[in-house]
């Protein structure tokens, strides 16, 4: 044992001293390299740490905005202030008819119906030889309180089938509407048959007796007249507010919980943000109108009495009396299936079929589920009653 | 010091806005004719409008106590039903167990909070919520009419009145511009 008495120090044998190299970040190896692929999502951090997940979601959120949406080629053919209408490019040369016009429902966009390329509603009937057509309505501003459904019917959606009808030289046209949309149609075609050839409703808002949905149950208590009197439109915000309410916990929380689980599943992610930047993406409500989309049809109940007006107009849908179909989400829960199912009933229709599928309000149209299961029978009810 | 319900309490407050209310209406029994009756009758609009403030901002307190007394009473009860599953639940002792304590949680919140948000009591609460609001909006517009007349601009409602007429208008012209377009396409039809 030595002992170096300048410092106190004891010191045994010799041992190898061992250097600790600190490195400067995670990338980076001990002999100085990144482990990081450049230009790949593998950026060599740990995937499953609970930290770089939560980084990645933030991340994912931020991206949102930048995926595409509305993808299917498409022409916009006629432009106002309160709608677009879309023509897709069709894949045919000489594309099935008569043409075909969906009509979306006022709340949320239009671009469900086209939400990517392997979910698309849209994309699927132009793959189908369909000549397809769609009603994108634009935001109303608060110089538009006073557009009703008079407007929405008689004026836009007629407007629409005329420009079709001129564009195509088709007599008729098949008129199909999603929703609220689906309902409009509806009224539509009991008003101007004469232009209508086949009738294709996706899950319409009918008979309001037989809803026991969260957001019936909130529409038939509502102070619409004061609410639209002060606000003028109905505002996103409290639009927002309801639809939060519908399966809170499985949808609004335990959604989180899945992204957590499949962060690094890029697929996923994708269509998860898509749906999410939908459903958060509400545009005002006209004043008018849904104050007759709330007093009339759900508080009234007038659709299915046949006493609902549109201007001077009375709708009676028992005057229906074309090929009709009606495509029903059996775990629908924001509008009931029961209530949907009801028009079936109402139309005069001999030719009058209900095809009903165990699915939700939007996987109806925008799922996988879709895809594969109905939008092949749509098609091919579709393709019967064509020109062919 | 005596311990009230919630109910008791809101109805007490309510009384009591009211009863200031009354009082103040008592004591604004100005005279309206002479020298200052314009400046009287301003004044007279504009208390009113304060008390219908006050009362409404009463029947808000009322409201907003009644729906987080709903929302409180359904996380009781789920935290209750959460409780007496407690022989079903895990021990934590791996990730899948994590999850099934999860789903569980996400079932019985999701249950009793869908049977809040359908039951008539909730829905009629949110809705005089949201009317109390929209009452609220309304008197501040309210509020401002004299000074919009004073700078001799249009109020709220003298605008509307104008959005629906050129809404009915434009009604209007649509369907004459579709009767012109149907009687030219029959004289077309005729002349052929």
């Amino acid at each position: 044992m030595k002992r170096n008495l300048s410092l106190n120090k004891i010191t045994t044998s010799k041992e190898p001293e061992i250097k600790v190299k600190e490195l400067s970040s995670p990338n980076q190896k001990i002999d100085g390299t990144s482990s990081r692929v450049p230009g790949t999502l593998d950026d060599g951090e740990p995937k499953n740490d609970v930290v770089t997940k939560i980084k990645k979601i933030i991340d994912a959120y931020q991206k949102s905005m930048s995926l595409e949406v509305g993808t299917t080629p498409h022409d916009v053919v006629k432009e106002t202030r309160l709608y677009r209408l879309l023509h897709y490019k069709t894949t045919f040369h000489v594309p099935i008819r008569p043409p075909v016009l969906i009509v979306y429902a006022l709340i949320n966009r239009s671009y469900i119906l086209d939400l990517q390329q392997d979910k698309s509603w849209v994309g699927n009937l132009v793959k189908q030889g369909f000549d397809v057509y769609l009603i994108d309505w634009k935001t109303p501003s608060l110089n538009d309180k006073y557009v009703s459904f008079d407007d929405y019917v008689n004026v836009f959606i007629d407007d629409c089938i005329d420009f079709i009808r001129n564009k195509s030289s088709a007599e008729k046209i098949t008129l199909h509407g999603y929703c609220m949309g689906a309902s409009m149609s509806a009224m539509y075609c009991s008003l101007h048959q004469h232009k209508i050839k086949n009738l294709v409703t996706l899950a319409p808002v009918i008979d309001t007796s037989k809803d026991n949905t969260v957001i019936s149950n909130f529409a038939k208590h509502l102070d619409v007249e004061n609410i639209i009197d002060s606000m003028g439109n109905m505002p996103p915000e409290l639009l927002q507010t309801c639809f939060s309410a519908l399966k809170p916990f499985k949808q609004g929380v335990n959604k989180y919980f899945s992204l957590y689980e499949h962060i690094n599943d890029k697929r996923f992610i994708e269509n998860f943000l898509r749906i999410e930047r939908w459903l958060s993406d509400i545009p005002p409500i006209a004043g008018e109108a849904f104050k007759q989309w709330i007093k009339n049809i759900y508080q009234e109940n007038l659709l299915v009495k046949n006493e609902m007006k549109l201007g001077s107009d009375l709708v009676n849908l028992s005057r229906i009396n074309v090929p009709f179909l009606n495509i029903v989400a059996n775990e629908d829960h924001l509008v009931s299936p029961d209530g949907s199912a009801e028009l079936n009933n109402l139309v005069s229709s001999k030719d009058n079929r209900i095809m009903r599928f165990p699915t939700g309000h939007v996987g109806l149209i925008a799922s996988s589920y879709s895809q594969m299961n109905v939008l092949p029978k749509t098609g091919r009810w579709f393709f019967l009653r064509s020109d062919v | 010091m005596q311990m009230v319900s919630d109910q008791e309490f809101n109805k007490k407050y309510e009384e009591l806005i009211n009863s200031y209310n009354s009082i103040w209406k008592d004591f604004l029994k100005l005279p309206v004719t002479g020298q200052s009756n314009q400046f009287i009758r301003t004044f007279e609009e504009d208390q009113k409008k304060f008390q219908d403030l006050l009362s409404l901002c009463s029947k808000f307190q009322s409201n907003i106590l009644n729906y987080w007394m709903q929302v409180n009473q359904t996380y009781v009860k789920s935290i209750a039903e959460l409780q007496s599953k407690k022989p079903e639940l895990p021990d934590f002792q791996s990730e899948e167990e994590v999850k099934k304590y999860k789903n569980l949680t996400i079932d019985v919140f999701e249950k009793y909070f869908t049977q809040l948000f359908q039951s008539k009591e909730f829905s009629v609460t949110t809705s005089e919520l949201l009317s109390n609001y929209s009452s609220f909006t309304h008197i501040l517009g309210n509020a401002f009419d004299n000074y919009f007349k004073l700078l001799n601009l249009p109020n709220r409602d003298e605008i509307d009145m104008i959005l629906k007429d050129m809404q009915e208008l434009k009604r209007e012209v649509y369907k004459l511009r579709k009767n012109l377009d149907l009687i030219m396409s029959e004289e077309k039809l005729v002349v052929k």
